[in-house]
């Protein structure tokens, strides 16, 4: 019997109980990830508020590639000058609903709607769930103003609604109006409790408010044309509840420290000198107007680069290559052909000889000779990112007082837009920025320049709008949109040296006017996106040039 | 008319019957009583002790002593004999007058009385079984070897469909039993050597973009080792295993030391020289360059290193792209840049036994040169299998497994980027690729004189093969240890209990680098990682058996506790750049570059599962399981799950009468439900903090784009199955047959969801898939005499899979990773369809078939349809082995047909202008004309008149990505093994004295494609194992290998 004891006890040596089968504990929590029970809410806030203003990836493809050459901003010395003359690319066009209506590490909406389904109900966090509403509100305006119809109250909350249904952007228009009225109402006094997390303005409710009214004058406006009585209504009520005016409560995202090989960088500064270098230049068109002007900007918008003119991640920081009379327009995109129809040749005979033209490093004259965006401002790395100015919400005011719908002179705000516009480049960190706002930006050189091109009531909408074209550079979806509404400066239907560019295009020369949808929504969620596309009146989405989004009305 | 049929079917059934009892006619006898002697061995040489001979009829008898020998008097020179020993076959032969008679007795691999292993290692009779179970003996795998076990069964095992893919050295395989059961999940069996829980997880592989092959488990296990391997292959056989049953199991045995034996040792040698079965066909006319001239210049030449466009080939003056004048004539740069890979593999291996312990050891050693330059594979091996008795009754049994592998300089595949392969393949006809191999006499393999990567083209992505091999270096380093301790007490003879303690483990290190001066990272990167992965296995069993009269039953209650545990740890995932030239470690990166990171993955299953058994006169069985599986990967409250099964079988020779050529018929039945569990953390949300700061401050998101489910359950496996087994002529002709039919259903997939809901997709118990099949084996010895014997097994299997659910409204479901680099190809579930369906663009044609052009060009159908499906349906092999003396040939020719494969490598081939198709519209004279392809021209639909140029053309196929052009039947049929070995006579090895066996064999693998469809490629030329087959783009060249093997035993 003992030796069956020892036996026993031998064989339970290896063996273990099992013991209580159904109950593991935490085993299932992933100890290296945060989860909702642990995650700093208020840090999803900065990840969502951080993607809204989109991301190199977006910013390169949709901002730049597209946008930047239709709004004849940058002209492509490169590869980018046939999506330029409407080359389509379903990746390209739909890349900011990607980088912030898609999901992925971006995925603004997804984040914003998780700390608003957090925050709404949790009486200790109203302020902050305002400001979340405030910045949902700024990123779908500026995804309806690309695409028109989408998905707006069902997206991003996946649980609920893994297909979401297109909104009519006519509803989320009127709804995007309802939000910022609510939010900024209701948003209380001193400072909300995400502090710091807050990258605009540092949970400063007061300055959220005057952000929250600008954005509000800023769908407003949108409406002139489709809706000019609600364009009043809320253009007058958000003038009345008090807007950015002062460049000092510019909305603005500073990419203090931001390095290039990740999103901490300013992402229009990434694409220039980083992704795509010696690829975007200043578009004649753009240059022409500045250079008829004599704009003191010229110098701190652009620089030419003789040496280092496609380096990655360099900023030579002279401030003689900003030297206005240095500086020079690119009309498009060019051939290096001698005999092409597009030849460089045909528009600078004198520089470009067929003997030039035929070694490749003399070829890159042009990208020698030609203005880039200054790499000490637009395309600094750790400058600004402007989400909504005093320059834009005075100019706004200015039409709106133009067309009677507030109360005070339209010349007044006028100038305020435009003294604003030249004073927010003080707002870059650079110190060879702040040389040359100091040389050039002078309050007199301000002053020269209003006096030499005054308001003229008779062009008030041409004046306004070119002005707000021109203080929107590098904020090309802002630009984009108020092109289209406001349909100045009037842009010639080119973004290429080519003579017969019509073409070449996918369909056709007009600028064009509305981004399809993804393909994948196709694949996915095709009930949704059919409904939407007949919405539209397109049977399919094939169509890249005259569709309209809602507020975009032909007159 | 039905009836009919039937009768001339019989009949001709009765036609086959007759010619083969004809075929096994023996021969005649004579009389006198006679003294006869002689030896008895088992197949591999050794001497069979205490075997027993009996003179058939009477109680005259005798033993075989300890060198196998025997003598036995007074036998009348026409009596029959019998030898028989446990667990072999029973011999009867016929005296005949001989005076001497050797008898080689062979494993009872027909397993019809012997026993087995099943699941959980309970150990049951053949006879018993009520499923399909195969076993391979461990001497099917050392001569015509394969680095990877799961390579090594191909065309086996009826039903096993083994997938050989183009992975390279310490590659992967994929094994996959009676069908694909899990949409996107694991569809490959569990894997237990010697009763452990054995990983066979890739740890890595070429998707889209491109990557390596980091092998598997079964790359760890040497072939010297393994005893013999049993295949469970239907649910019904692999039940206990629960929720890990659900693809089948594969229990590997190793070898262990036999009770009763004096030590001996064992060497092995096997060595074989890796050549490239080449299997390119591509044009040789015409040469490098563009518009049908040859590069005169160098940049005309750089413009045009991978286009063959040029002049027709004349041996006349040509420029390259270093500006050189060269010979304008055809190279192969196969021959100038591969070598001969070879293989070695050394083991040796003591065992034996005393009272109280029996013991193997076993260690070996393996050496793969690849083909590749400056790249290898190598493994250390041990193995331990050792048995005490404790006490009579009491036993502790341990067995470990260590294997530590090292390798470097693997290709990536697929993708073209950093892809040693593509980098060779499509380099002009005229092109040398040699004089890439250094910029300047100085210089390093593949570099510049100024220390950059030496490009022959404008692509910073179609590199430079010596850079890639010699300068951006991988080495990965994996130490595992797999082992386990069983205590085993025997109470009584027919009640034991046992408790086991179980290891499986490894520890895996990568590293690799692009050094500075990579064309595409002019700064360098590394990624460097190191894997811990280990599962623990605690367990008991309670068994029982006793026979009652007529009756026998048998029961075993048992509980099992598992643990996985996964850590990966990443000192820097892509981490770039690097701060000073020449030091590529991860403490010369700059700091500002990617964050430390760590992946974890840890789950717990408890199980109790019961077994009871129950036989009526040997000849009627009835066997009930059940397991309950408890995970930790799912919600509290929802984490328990049973998965029973029923088995029976009748062996109906024993219970009627059959004629004695008949000797055993057996049908069996099964129904059982099993799983494949599901991973942690899918249950709830995880987050992430961004790898930068934005203006001072964090950033949170959500951790992945798959949106968690709290109610996920664990897929639903169940499956009939029936089955018979006949033997004839005293098991000389065996067959084994089985019909089944496996649903799943619940099966958890990632399904899309629009992206504007925040996640790409969410987890879901959405799919149902049929797999049906039919399995056919037959072994026979057509002739066996004292001299010479012939051996034969053919199997053949079929699986019909169906897609029957995906979700509602959902008609496909992507592969994940299955979307080739090239020609916008995917594989894709299709409702209705069969698992793994090529997707992609066909040629626009009219309702007549004929093409329809546009401008005298190609166009698609401009829309994605099915090109044919990735998965084999008929799979088999047949082997056969013939002993003539002590000479043995064996050979096994494999096959597999009904699949198709998307070729990227041909497509690619196109767009160079190497593939022979290409030549179509190009004449020597004036290679570039244009040229009328025949079709209708869509515009006018009149027969096309307008001409276009080759290039444009050709060109145009593979813009448009018609990948109806590059999909191939991937059917084929293969000379996968030969071995032709001579085994010393013992007269010769009694000189030696201490060499008791010596066999030296000849050994080849792969050695000749006898059919197939593919252009320019091999057919089993996928670049990975996942479940997206189909796809094939610039992996390893095939290799046949040759050479040696020998065994010595002292």
């Amino acid at each position: 019997m003992k030796k069956y004891i020892k036996n026993a006890c031998a064989a339970l040596f290896c063996l273990t109980a099992v013991t209580s089968c159904g109950d593991f504990g935490d085993t299932n929590i992933d100890p290296e990830h945060l989860n909702e029970g642990n995650v700093p809410y208020t840090m999803v806030f900065t990840n969502a508020q951080h993607q809204a203003l989109g991301s190199d990836w977006d910013i390169w493809r949709t901002g730049m590639i597209y946008l930047s050459q239709w709004n004849q901003h940058i002209a492509a010395g490169g590869w980018w000058w046939s999506y330029g003359i409407n080359s389509f690319s379903d990746g390209y066009a739909s890349s900011y609903w990607g980088s912030v209506l898609s999901g992925g590490s971006r995925g603004a909406i997804r984040d914003i709607q998780t700390v608003i389904a957090k925050w709404k109900d949790d009486a200790d966090m109203q302020q902050n769930y305002q400001i979340a509403r405030i910045v949902r509100a700024y990123i779908f305006q500026k995804v309806t103003d690309l695409h028109g119809d989408i998905p707006y109250s069902q997206a991003g909350q996946p649980g609920e609604y893994p297909y979401p249904k297109y909104d009519k952007q006519q509803d989320i228009y009127t709804d995007l109006l309802k939000e910022l009225d609510e939010a900024q109402a209701n948003l209380g006094t001193g400072t909300a409790s995400m502090g710091n997390q807050d990258l605009y303005y540092n949970g400063d409710v007061s300055k959220w408010k005057k952000f929250a009214n600008s954005l509000m004058l800023r769908v407003a406006m949108r409406l002139s044309k489709v809706s000019p009585d609600k364009a009043k209504e809320y253009a007058a009520k958000a003038y009345s509840n008090g807007v950015i005016t002062q460049t000092a409560d510019n909305c603005r995202l500073d990419h203090s420290g931001g390095v290039t090989t990740n999103d901490s960088s300013e992402p229009y500064a990434k694409v220039i000198i980083h992704e795509d270098p010696g690829v975007a230049y200043i578009n004649k068109t753009f240059f022409d107007v500045l250079k008829n002007a004599n704009d003191p900007r010229i110098p701190l918008i652009m620089a030419v680069y003789p040496t280092a003119y496609d380096t990655k991640d360099v900023d030579p920081a002279i401030a003689e290559n900003s030297a206005p009379e240095k500086q020079k327009g690119l009309i498009g995109f060019f051939s290096m052909g001698p005999s092409s129809s597009y030849s460089i040749k045909k528009y600078y005979p004198a520089e470009y000889t067929t003997e030039v033209l035929s070694t490749t490093s003399s070829a890159n004259y042009y990208k020698k000779t030609h203005s880039q965006p200054n790499r000490s401002t637009y395309a600094d790395p750790t400058g600004p990112t402007f989400v909504c100015t005093a320059a834009q919400t005075n100019l706004l005011l200015a039409e709106a007082a133009y067309r009677g719908w507030i109360s005070g002179n339209a010349e007044t705000f006028y100038n305020a837009g435009v003294r604003c516009a030249m004073e927010q480049f003080s707002q870059y960190p650079s110190s060879n920025a702040k040389g040359l706002y100091n040389t050039y930006l002078t309050s007199s050189a301000i002053d020269s320049y209003l006096a030499a091109n005054p308001y003229t009531a008779s062009k008030a909408l041409e004046q306004i709008n070119t002005q707000y074209w021109i203080t929107c550079f590098c904020d090309e979806y802002e630009t984009y949109a108020n092109w289209r509404r406001s349909g100045y400066p009037n842009l010639q239907e080119r973004c290429s040296a080519h003579d017969n560019w019509s073409t070449i295009g996918n369909y056709g020369p007009a600028i064009v006017r509305r981004m399809p949808y993804p393909a994948s929504e196709l694949q996915v969620n095709p009930d949704n996106y059919k409904a939407a596309l007949s919405g539209l009146g397109l049977q399919s989405e094939n169509d890249f040039n005259n569709t309209r989004v809602w507020w975009d009305v032909a007159k | 008319m039905k009836k009919s049929k039937l009768l001339s079917f019989l009949q001709f059934k009765k036609g086959i019957a007759l010619v083969l009892v004809l075929s096994f006619v023996s021969l005649a006898a004579m009389a006198q009583n006679i003294t006869i002697k002689g030896k008895v061995t088992d197949s591999k040489g050794e001497a069979v002790i205490n075997a027993s001979i009996m003179v058939q009829g009477t109680t005259n008898g005798t033993v075989t002593d300890l060198d196998g020998n025997y003598s036995l008097t007074k036998v009348a020179p026409n009596a029959q004999l019998s030898f028989s020993y446990i667990g072999m076959k029973k011999q009867i032969v016929k005296v005949e007058g001989r005076t001497v008679i050797n008898i080689v007795l062979v494993d009872d691999a027909e397993v019809l009385n012997e026993v087995v292993v099943t699941a959980l290692g309970i150990k049951r009779q053949s006879r018993s079984l009520g499923y399909s179970t195969t076993k391979v003996g461990g001497e099917e795998f050392t001569l015509a070897r394969d680095p990877n076990l799961g390579n090594a069964l191909s065309g086996k095992v009826a039903g096993v469909s083994v997938a050989g893919n183009s992975t390279g050295p310490g590659g992967s395989s994929r094994v996959v039993i009676r069908g694909n059961a899990s949409l996107t999940g694991n569809n490959m069996p569990l894997y237990v050597v010697d009763g452990v829980p054995f990983d066979n997880s890739n740890q890595g592989s070429a998707g889209t973009w491109g990557g390596l092959d980091m092998g598997d488990g079964l790359n760890n296990i040497n072939a010297d080792d393994v005893e013999s391997i049993q295949v469970l292959k239907g649910a019904a056989a692999s039940a206990l295993y629960g929720y890990r049953g659900g693809n089948g199991a594969i229990l590997i045995t190793t070898k262990s030391g036999k009770k009763g034996k004096a030590m001996s040792v064992e060497v092995n040698n096997n060595l074989t020289f890796n050549a490239i079965y080449d299997q390119r066909d591509f044009q040789k006319v015409y040469g490098q360059g563009s518009d049908g001239q040859r590069p005169a210049d160098k940049q005309a030449a750089i413009d045009s290193d991978r286009s063959n466009w040029g002049e027709a080939m004349d041996g006349g003056n040509a420029v390259n792209f270093l500006g050189q004048n060269y010979k304008y004539s055809y190279l192969d740069n196969f021959k100038k840049f591969y070598n001969t890979g070879v293989s070695n593999s050394s083991s040796i291996a003591i065992s034996g036994s005393d009272e109280k312990v029996t013991y193997r050891f076993g260690v070996t050693n393996n050496y793969e040169k690849s083909i590749l330059p400056n790249s290898n594979n190598s493994q250390i091996g041990m193995n331990m299998n050792t048995t005490y008795d404790i006490r009579k009754n009491l036993h502790f049994i341990m067995n470990a497994n260590y294997v530590f592998e090292k390798s470097k300089g693997r290709s990536n595949l697929s993708d073209a980027n950093g892809n040693t392969n593509a980098a060779i393949l499509y380099h002009a006809n005229s092109f040398d690729i040699r004089w890439m191999e250094r910029g300047s006499e100085t210089a390093q393999w593949g570099t510049t004189a100024a220390g950059k990567e030496l490009l022959s083209g404008n692509s910073v992505y179609f590199n430079n093969p010596y850079w890639l091999q010699y300068r951006k270096t991988n080495d990965s380093r994996k130490n595992r240890l797999t082992g386990s301790m069983t205590l085993k007490w025997d109470i009584t003879d027919w009640l034991y209990i046992q408790g086991a303690t179980q290891r499986d483990g490894f520890n895996l290190e990568f590293k690799q680098v692009q050094p500075i001066g990579a064309a595409a990272d002019p700064n360098g990167f590394m990624t460097e990682f190191q894997k811990t992965y280990y599962e623990m296995n605690y367990n008991f069993l309670l068994g029982f058996n006793k026979d009652f009269n007529d009756w026998s039953v048998g029961a075993t209650f048992g509980g099992n506790k598992q643990i996985n545990t996964s850590k990966t740890y990443y000192p820097t995932n892509g981490g770039r750049p690097f701060v000073v030239d020449g030091l590529w470690s991860v403490n010369n990166l700059d700091p500002s570059g990617a964050r430390a990171q760590v992946d974890y993955s840890n789950y717990k299953v408890n199980s109790l599962y019961f077994t009871a058994d129950l036989g009526w006169k040997k000849q009627l069985f009835l066997n009930i399981t059940a397991r309950r599986d408890w995970f930790s990967t799912l919600s509290k409250d929802n984490n328990g799950y049973t998965y029973p099964s029923v088995t029976g079988s009748w062996i109906f020779t024993d219970t009627f009468k059959t004629p004695e050529w008949f000797n055993f018929g057996k049908v069996r039945a099964s129904w059982a439900r099993a799983s494949n569990g599901t991973s942690p953390y899918q249950n709830m949300m995880t987050f992430q903090v961004r790898n930068y700061k934005i203006n001072g401050q964090y950033a949170v998101t959500a951790n992945n784009d798959t949106y968690p489910n709290p109610l996920l359950k664990p897929v639903e496996i169940s499956e009939k199955e029936i089955g018979l087994n006949l033997s004839f002529f005293q098991s000389r002709l065996n067959f084994d047959m089985a019909y089944y039919v496996k649903d799943t259903k619940d099966d958890i997939a990632r399904v899309s969801i629009s992206s504007t809901s925040g996640f790409s997709s969410r987890i879901m118990n959405i799919g149902k898939i049929q797999n049906k099949g039919f399995e056919f084996m037959v072994d026979g010895t057509p002739v066996k005499s004292e001299n010479f014997m012939w051996n034969s097994t053919f199997n053949f299997a079929l699986n019909d899979s169906k897609v029957k659910f995906l979700g509602d409204g959902v008609k496909r479901l992507a592969i994940e990773g299955a979307t080739s680099n090239v020609g916008q190809v995917g594989v894709y579930n299709v409702l209705g369809s069969p698992y793994g369906e090529i997707i992609g663009y066909k040629y626009k044609r009219d309702t007549n078939g004929n093409l329809l052009l546009k401008d005298g060009m190609p166009q698609n159908n401009g829309e994605q349809v099915s090109l044919g499906n990735g998965v084999y349906k008929y799979t088999g092999g047949w082997q056969n082995t013939l002993k003539y003396k002590n000479i043995t040939l064996a050979f096994l020719i494999d096959y597999k047909f009904g699949a198709k494969l998307f070729s990227g490598t041909n497509y690619s081939a196109y767009g160079a202008g190497l593939h022979k198709n290409t030549l179509l519209g190009r004449t020597a004279d004036a290679p570039n004309q244009t040229y009328v392809f025949s079709g209708i021209d869509e515009a006018t639909g009149q027969t096309n008149k307008t001409a276009v140029r080759a290039s444009n053309y050709w060109g145009k196929i593979t813009s448009e990505n018609i990948a109806e052009e590059f999909t191939y039947d991937a059917s084929f049929i293969k000379l996968r093994e030969l071995s032709l070995g001579y085994e010393f006579p013992t007269s010769v090895l009694s000189k030696l004295k201490v060499v008791k066996s010596l066999n030296v064999s000849l050994v080849a693998r792969n050695l000749w494609t006898i059919m197939k469809h593919t252009d320019n490629i091999d057919p089993e030329a996928a670049y990975n194992n996942s479940n997206g087959q189909g796809l094939e783009l610039n992996g390893y060249p095939y290799s046949r290998n040759i050479g040696f093997n020998v065994n010595l035993k002292f």
